[in-house]
């Protein structure tokens, strides 16, 4: 007879039906994501309110999924958008492709391209989901903590702890990093 | 040119022994055996000058490391390129480079196909040990329309001043200051005036020297490559052109020692933005009263093909048209419409290529380019090459500084070969044939007339070609025993003659009984209201034919007519019927060379709306007038043309097709397949690069299978066949023969020339190009201008019939009684000048 199977099947279930429940009635309940999730991106602006973009086309190459677009062009002292010559005209992300590797975010020589936690990326039609640069860019430049690290000295010959929330600078943009208490979490 | 016997010698490089020849370079040996040097400075086509030491290696038994690039191999010569010494000296030149340059890959231009980021990663040290503030300039400074230099990046190889000096031979950069203040200017006192600044950036091996047009536009990942043949002269340069999405956004020069060596000029390089022009025809207009209308291409090809079924009708061809195209513009002329009167010759109307037919077999070239090299003497009658034929005039430069040669011009004005010619004679216009006859007998002409000796003709006097000056050279060629370079002057004209669209000669160079009428008689024809259909394509009669009225009657009194055109000439305007064409870079087609060379274009872009080449159109037509050629490709007209035209029946097109090699576009580093010394260059995260990343292997310029040359196949067909005496051909062919101005008569003959950038429906779409033309001048002789109490830079008036145009006097070597002025420009329409006679009254204004 199968009675004994069907038994044993029940047993998993009831077991299961005084357990604590894993699934939480998304959207009404909504987790926070761990704060290195790698969710959609954003495009960060110096303190000065410049682009920190300069349309290099770098995270474009890295990308292995070839999500991203970016067009450069030539600032003006009439048009200036980023420090420098070059800016991007055009930046396109398509969330159709991205499969959220960050390798974009490692490829970006000027910190500009970050990640945030976000990843409620969905849409009825398919140009919603390419990002433009209009979307992606913040409004003011975000503040980030930076965790404690070892550096070497210029000379190479002693190691110099920097603690937490020390002071790491960009030569060129000295107010670039600013020392702050927030942890990561990106834009909002 | 005589075979020598080279002595080849033993070498052992990094433990491999070769023969090499005695004397070549060990850069170059090591290269052939996949062995890569890193470099900078050295380029194998400039002299070495071993400034950037960077080729350092070591050779047994010397005391120090050498640089190979200009260091010859010896008998014997053990030679170590990667071991710890040599190696060590490489990384220490890159760490040393790299200690003033700026590092701002990711703005740069040159990212992604930099030498000198690929070799810091196969060659150079991990980080640098430089703390001390860089040097630094102004960033980018405009040099001029087309170049932008960033003195920052530079790394002082010459390459930029080497070629402005020894190749194009117009300095125009040049190094200044000493130390670690050395930096790259131009000349701030004169004019950045050269034809051939681009090449200087695709050499340059670093992001100094950029192009205006390509700044910030692209990175090379995302760029899509294919062969292609530049179509603005009948040089042919092998370009890559290089698109981004659909848009073509490069066209660079694709090396071939037997064309152009490693340089286009910039008309080729700049001239491309004709293709997304926004006035660019993209759907057949078919005429509705004053105006056009839209139609579809069957309505346009059906309404076209109803007019043009019987009566009198006309085909005039242009000269940037494919060889496919020429052939089917001759098949539909003389199998389908059965009409005689096709030309293509249209600035160069009346120039009679067809002379050479008596002497050769062939009509055009029995020269190559390469010939130039080993000639001892060369002789030039016609335009100014470095306008007309720019990669043709570094050719002819190479030859008399680099081979030796001695080079005569016959010319009525002052050229630019004259600066380095042996001899000049200066004749009045149009009388090259007597100043011809007189060479063999005049010392001390006759004595530098040696063989092996090129003679080089190219139609210079539109309006009054009468072909008596070919025929002079050719006599002068046969009696020395001599080559010559024949050269029709634009990209297709060559593919013209050879597909017999031309009245008198049916393809294959077979000359017809009774030969039809050429471009003029086809135009008075038209005029008078005799001509009943006109089919014009890829050619603007009314812009270009020296006799602007009667292309612009013909146009208005003809019965019908129908232009395929890219663009809205003014021809196109008057047309009934208006075909949208397709451009170079969007189509798979063949170019001839003024050398006879066939080369092979690969499309890249796609044309706009509904453009279709126009050997589509021809076997639309055909089709639509009941005689289906069942061509829907490219193999189909090859298929045609090998069955149809005897001297290309062996010929496998097919042969001719090639990819970009991914060296094409730089002689550089290695890559993952051919690593240099130390692995591949490339590398990335994820192992994804190289995605299109063409930073690649040695470039070989030798055996470079793009091309194929006629001639094998002529050689077959006709063995050796040169008459013993030859027979002058007696009258020009085709009617409306006498367009020559008498040289006698009031105010001054006109003596048109193109210039390189003009009013050409092409050149003048791309914006940086137009710029630069040189606008409405007049060059006088230094007497007359006394005469008319004129100096340089005066304004002058130029009377002819009821045309008066203003010019800018430039004072020149020009024959007394003779004015220049440049064909298409601005403010000054020689066809005008030329259609009321030939000759202008001067004035001051
Ligand atoms: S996260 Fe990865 S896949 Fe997404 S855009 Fe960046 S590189 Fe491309
Ligand atoms: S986001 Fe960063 S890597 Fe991407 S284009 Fe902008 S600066 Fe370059
Ligand atoms: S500008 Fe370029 S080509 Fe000229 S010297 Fe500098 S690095 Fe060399
Ligand atoms: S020389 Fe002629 S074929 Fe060569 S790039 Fe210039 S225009 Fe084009
Ligand atoms: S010294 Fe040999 S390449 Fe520059």
């Amino acid at each position: 007879m199968a009675l004994p199977e069907i038994l044993n099947g029940m047993k998993v279930v009831i077991t299961n039906v005084f357990k604590r429940k894993e699934t939480i009635s998304y959207p009404e309940v909504r987790r926070q994501p761990y704060p290195r999730f790698k969710g959609r991106h954003i495009l960060d602006r110096h303190p000065d309110g410049l682009e920190k973009c300069i349309g290099c086309e770098l995270c474009a190459g890295a990308c292995p999924a070839d999500a991203i677009y970016v067009v450069g062009a030539e600032n003006t002292p009439e048009n200036r958008f980023s420090p420098g010559e070059r800016y991007a005209q055009i930046y396109q992300i398509n969330y159709l492709r991205c499969i959220f590797c960050g390798l974009c975010v490692e490829a970006c020589p000027t910190e500009a391209l970050l990640m945030t936690t976000e990843f409620e990326l969905s849409g009825d039609s398919r140009d919603e989901l390419i990002y433009t640069k209009e979307q992606l860019i913040v409004d003011a430049p975000i503040i980030r903590h930076w965790p404690a690290k070892t550096e070497y000295s210029p000379d190479r010959s002693e190691k110099v702890k920097i603690k937490d929330g020390g002071m790491v600078r960009d030569a060129r943009y000295p107010e670039n990093f600013l020392p702050d208490t927030r942890t990561g979490k990106g834009s909002e | 040119m005589t075979q020598q016997q080279t002595e080849m010698v033993t070498v052992t490089i990094n433990g491999q022994q070769v023969q090499a020849e005695n004397g070549r370079l060990l850069i170059d040996v090591a290269e052939e055996m996949g062995i890569f040097v890193p470099r900078f400075c050295y380029h194998p086509g400039m002299k070495s000058v071993a400034v950037c030491r960077m080729c350092l290696v070591k050779v047994e038994g010397m005391p120090k490391l050498v640089p190979s690039c200009s260091t010859p191999v010896a008998d014997g010569m053990v030679v170590e390129t990667d071991t710890p010494e040599p190696a060590g000296a490489q990384e220490d030149m890159l760490e040393f480079l790299l200690i003033n340059h700026p590092l701002d890959c990711p703005i740069c231009d040159r990212g992604g196909e930099c030498p000198l980021q690929d070799q810091t990663y196969a060659h150079g040290p991990g980080s640098s040990r430089f703390v001390e503030p860089k040097r630094t300039y102004e960033k980018a400074l405009d040099i001029s329309q087309l170049v932008v230099l960033d003195r920052e990046r530079c790394v002082l190889c010459w390459r930029c001043v080497r070629f402005s000096d020894e190749v194009a031979g117009d300095r125009f950069i040049q190094l200044v200051d000493r130390g670690s203040g050395t930096q790259i200017l131009t000349f701030s006192d004169e004019p950045f005036d050269s034809y051939f600044s681009g090449n200087t950036i695709q050499i340059c091996p670093v992001g100094a020297l950029t192009a205006s047009t390509y700044r910030f536009v692209s990175r090379p990942w995302d760029l899509k490559a294919a062969p292609s043949v530049c179509s603005y002269c009948s040089v042919g340069c092998p370009t890559t052109n290089e698109s981004r999405g659909d848009k073509l956004v490069r066209v660079q020069a694709l090396p071939n020692e037997n064309v152009n060596d490693f340089w286009i000029c910039d008309k080729g390089r700049f001239g491309f933005h004709y293709v997304d022009a926004k006035d660019r025809l993209s759907t057949p207009l078919v005429r509705d009263g004053d105006d056009f209308r839209s139609a579809t291409w069957g309505e346009a090809v059906a309404a076209a093909a109803e007019k043009l079924g019987g009566g009198k009708v006309g085909v005039i061809a242009g000269g940037h048209l494919t060889t496919e195209d020429a052939f089917a513009i001759q098949r539909l002329a003389r199998k389908t419409i059965k009409t005689p009167h096709l030309d293509a010759r249209i600035q160069d109307d009346g120039a009679a290529y067809e002379r050479t037919l008596a002497y050769s077999g062939v009509v055009g070239s029995t020269a190559t380019i390469n010939d130039l090299d080993g000639a001892r003497s060369i002789v030039w009658v016609g335009p100014d090459p470095k306008e007309v034929l720019p990669v043709l005039y570094l050719r002819l430069r190479k030859a008399v500084l680099d081979g030796g040669a001695k080079l005569i011009v016959v010319s009525p004005r002052r050229l630019s070969l004259d600066a380095f010619a042996t001899h000049v004679i200066r004749c009045e216009p149009g009388g090259e044939a007597n100043a011809l006859s007189a060479l063999t007998t005049t010392a001390p002409v006759k004595d530098d007339l040696a063989a092996p000796l090129v003679a080089c003709w190219s139609p210079a006097n539109p309006g009054r070609e009468t072909g008596a000056d070919l025929d002079s050279l050719l006599k002068v060629a046969v009696e020395k025993d001599a080559r010559w370079l024949v050269c029709a002057p634009h990209a297709g004209s060559q593919g013209m003659l050879d597909m017999g669209v031309h009245p008198a000669l049916e393809s294959g160079y077979r000359p017809i009984d009774e030969p039809g009428m050429d471009t003029r008689a086809m135009l008075e024809a038209a005029a008078a209201g005799e001509l009943d259909a006109l089919i014009v394509v890829g050619a603007d009669p009314i812009s270009d034919f020296p006799n602007r009225n009667l292309a612009q009657a013909a146009m208005e009194k003809v019965g019908f007519s129908l232009v395929i055109e890219l663009f809205p000439t003014e021809t196109a305007r008057l047309a009934d019927v208006v075909l949208p064409s397709t451009a170079a870079p969007e189509i798979e087609g063949t170019l001839t060379n003024l050398e006879r060379r066939l080369q092979k274009l690969e499309p890249l872009t796609k044309s706009p709306g509904t453009a279709r080449e126009p050997w589509r159109a021809m076997a639309d037509l055909a089709r639509a007038m009941d005689d289906d050629w069942k061509w829907t490709s490219f193999a189909d007209v090859w298929a045609a043309i090998t069955k149809e035209v005897p001297t290309h029946q062996d010929l496998d097109v097919a042969a001719l097709a090639q990819e970009v090699p991914p060296s094409a576009l730089q002689y550089e580093s290695g890559t993952e397949e051919q690593p240099g010394p130390r692995g591949p260059v490339v590398a990335g995260p994820g192992g994804q690069y190289p995605k299109g990343h063409r930073s690649g292997a040695p470039f070989k310029t030798a055996s470079w299978p793009l091309s194929w040359e006629l001639r094998q196949f002529e050689a077959k067909q006709r063995p050796g066949h040169i008459p013993d005496a030859p027979e002058a051909p007696e009258e020009k062919v085709g009617a409306g023969a006498d367009a020559a101005a008498p040289m006698s008569g009031e105010g001054f003959v006109v003596y048109a020339g193109r210039q390189i950038y003009d009013e050409g429906a092409m050149v003048s779409r791309s914006s940086v190009l137009h710029a630069l033309s040189k606008g409405a001048f007049v060059e006088l002789n230094d007497e007359d201008a006394k005469e008319l109490d004129v100096t340089d830079g005066d304004e002058v008036t130029l009377t002819a019939g009821n045309n008066e145009m203003t010019a800018t006097v430039v004072i020149a070597d020009i024959s007394k009684g003779a004015v220049f002025v440049p064909y298409d420009q601005k403010g000054l329409r020689a066809n005008e000048l030329l259609g009321a006679g030939g000759r202008v009254k001067v004035a001051k204004a």
